[in-house]
């Protein structure tokens, strides 16, 4: 049975695609089993075709497991007399943020593109008005409410996507590789408000990602590998598995690589932190005998130094 | 060894819908040099005019403003080059005008080909462009349309395959079994089993996982050496760019704000994020360490320079054991 806590509940969750001959083919989950609390923001990470994909999509039923139960919201989505009701609702409350922006823009303007969602599931006015506003807001794209979506960046372009399931109002929020397509300051923008949506709004977040330096902000990371779950916890738990992750084609960011590097000249570098630049440099200065507590100070410093 | 230019930008601007509401200028007064026998990044945000630029170096499209030389000829003259020289030729006098612009067309059209076998394009999400019914006739396209001999198509063919980590047994499967980074290495062997001497690609690792970007870039970079020609990587990653590239270029605004060497360019830290791109996180590790006072040069830019000036830094407080593993 799932704890009162958890929000989503796996169990033994398994699914295979359907292959050409109509056969089964390999699954592409096997065996999955795990609980992720409401309100938690976790990143899912594993090489291209390790099954994390899958697994997002079966959380709003764009696929249905072969075997196994997975409850979400308190929802048993394996229940084979799940209702088309039911099913909506569910949808409803776990929004999905795909790779390519221009593929999730509808309307012609911004503004009726966020009311596209809420529209279809039968908002009256004045409430939609009030929850595109609302939604816009959140995302800070109030100003380009009238503007056409085709205009816009690739970082504004995915914020209006997600304004749009905002504006359904969910419990969770799907991101399968939302920031693969965007330039540095696009990727910032829509993690900035990923990070928001969870920390001010309550909003439970996964978030499939290629990119470790995006791994290293959630709190908790699970790690896909052919179907079944690798590993499963804080980002500087995972980032301590260099081998194992290289055994699945993954790496470590930049600054793990560098810590676990000294390491292996002998350099004692024990202790947390191994996944963020500032952890590592707090790592390295304590290693040097340098003052620990520079950390402000130092930031400071920094923006007079040059 | 010496550095010759392959490709020189000389005041190149380009427009999109002159003259409409919806004007804007792409690439404004750029002036660039690419060099033979090397890696060259170009980086920039969204729009900031990286791939107009590209589509400019084969000729594909034409600069509004400016000129785009390969190997010192001016490639935008075709035209006017083409009718120079018939008109100096002997047969020009004895053919009809129907006859003669008819062969000075095709002659055009023949130099055009020319420059996009000599530079060789290689799109975003290139895997969406393949369409034969297998792998090999994919990576022969363009090969066959360069008019070459069988054998000599049969040997670029596999040369191109081994270079991309296509495997032979992939060859005689259609294109659309494979992977989406499987595929992706097909795209990219066809363009280079045309051996152009200079080999655009943009965002050739978007979408594949860590392992599969670092196996792409070091085949890429053994591709150049190997066969000395010059390449051009366009990337949001700076990571990559740091890693991989010798020379890179920086895009802002349609403007170029940045060149010249690796070293050089990332060691303007302040300037690359105030155009909105990232430093490489190893970079932002070595900022924090300078500004809690240990010892080390600002322009790091690699994993295995910091790697090894911490050691230094280690070794003269004692805390580092002597040799050391690895």
């Amino acid at each position: 049975m799932s704890d009162n806590q958890s929000y989503i509940h796996a169990e033994h969750l398994c699914f295979s695609y359907e292959g050409r001959d109509g056969e089964p083919d390999e699954p592409a989950l096997r065996d999955v089993s795990l609980d992720i609390a409401r309100g938690e923001y976790v990143a899912i990470l594993g090489h291209n075709g390790s099954g994390k994909s899958t697994f997002a999509k079966l959380l709003n039923q764009i696929l249905e497991a072969t075997s196994g139960k997975l409850i979400v919201g308190g929802t048993d989505l394996t229940d084979s007399e799940l209702t088309e009701e039911e099913l909506m609702r569910h949808r409803r409350r776990v929004g999905m943020v795909f790779q390519n922006p221009d593929n999730q823009l509808v309307a012609t303007l911004v503004e009726e593109d966020v009311a596209f969602g809420p529209e279809n599931l039968g908002v009256p006015q004045p409430e939609l008005r009030r929850r595109v506003d609302e939604a816009l807001a959140t995302v800070g794209m109030t100003e380009y409410a009238g503007h056409e979506p085709h205009r816009l960046s690739g970082g504004q372009k995915q914020r209006v996507a997600i304004a749009g399931i905002i504006a359904m109002m969910p419990e969770c929020i799907v991101f399968d590789e939302s920031t693969a397509m965007l330039d540095p300051s696009g990727r910032r923008e829509v993690l900035d408000t990923i990070r928001m949506l969870n920390r001010e709004h309550g909003i439970t977040i996964l978030n499939i990602t290629h990119y470790m330096n995006e791994a290293a902000q959630a709190d908790r990371v699970i790690v896909i590998n052919d179907g079944s779950i690798l590993m499963d916890g804080k980002p500087d738990e995972v980032f301590e598995r260099r081998e194992e992750l290289r055994a699945v084609g993954l790496e470590v960011p930049q600054c793990a690589e560098l810590i676990h590097r000294l390491r292996a000249y002998g350099i004692g570098l024990a202790g947390e932190g191994i996944s963020t630049p500032e952890g590592c440099a707090g790592l390295i200065c304590r290693a040097l005998g340098l003052p620990d507590a520079a950390g402000k100070e130092g930031a400071d410093a920094h923006g007079t130094q040059r | 060894m010496e550095r010759r230019d392959k490709i020189v930008l000389e005041h190149v601007s380009f427009v999109y819908g002159a003259g409409t509401p919806f004007e804007q200028k792409a690439l404004d007064d750029v002036s660039l040099r690419i060099s033979a026998n090397c890696i060259t990044g170009v980086i920039g945000h969204t729009g900031s005019g990286k791939s107009t630029m590209m589509n400019l170096l084969n000729g594909l499209a034409k600069p509004a403003e400016g000129k785009v030389y390969l190997d010192g000829y001016d490639i935008n003259t075709v035209l006017s080059d083409v009718l120079e020289e018939w008109r100096t030729r002997p047969e020009y006098a004895s053919l009809s005008a129907r006859a003669a612009k008819k062969a000075i067309k095709a002659e055009i059209a023949r130099r055009q080909r020319e420059l996009c076998f000599r530079v060789g394009l290689v799109m975003q999400y290139p895997e969406y462009q393949l369409f034969e019914e297998s792998v090999y006739q994919d990576i022969a396209y363009g090969p066959k349309n360069m008019g070459l001999s069988p054998q000599e198509i049969d040997s670029r063919v596999r040369e191109a395959a081994a270079f991309t980590g296509v495997e032979a047994d992939w060859l005689n499967r259609s294109p659309f079994d494979l992977s989406g980074g499987q595929k992706r290495r097909v795209a990219i062997a066809g363009v280079m089993a045309m051996k152009p001497e200079v080999l655009v690609l943009d965002e050739p690792a978007a979408g594949l996982d860590p392992h599969g970007r670092t196996q792409l870039f070091e085949k890429i970079c053994a591709y150049q050496k190997q066969t000395a020609s010059a390449v051009i990587i366009v990337s949001h990653s700076m990571e990559d760019m740091a890693q991989y590239c010798d020379e890179v270029a920086v895009l802002s605004g349609a403007r170029l704000i940045l060149q010249g060497s690796r070293e050089e360019v990332f060691s303007h830290t302040d300037l690359l994020e105030q155009v909105g791109l990232d430093i490489p996180q190893i970079t932002q590790l070595v900022r924090l360490l300078r500004a809690r006072g240990v010892e080390l040069p600002e322009n790091i830019y690699t994993v295995d320079r910091a790697v090894e000036l911490l050691r230094e830094r280690f070794a003269e407080t004692g805390r580092c054991p002597a040799g050391g593993a690895k």
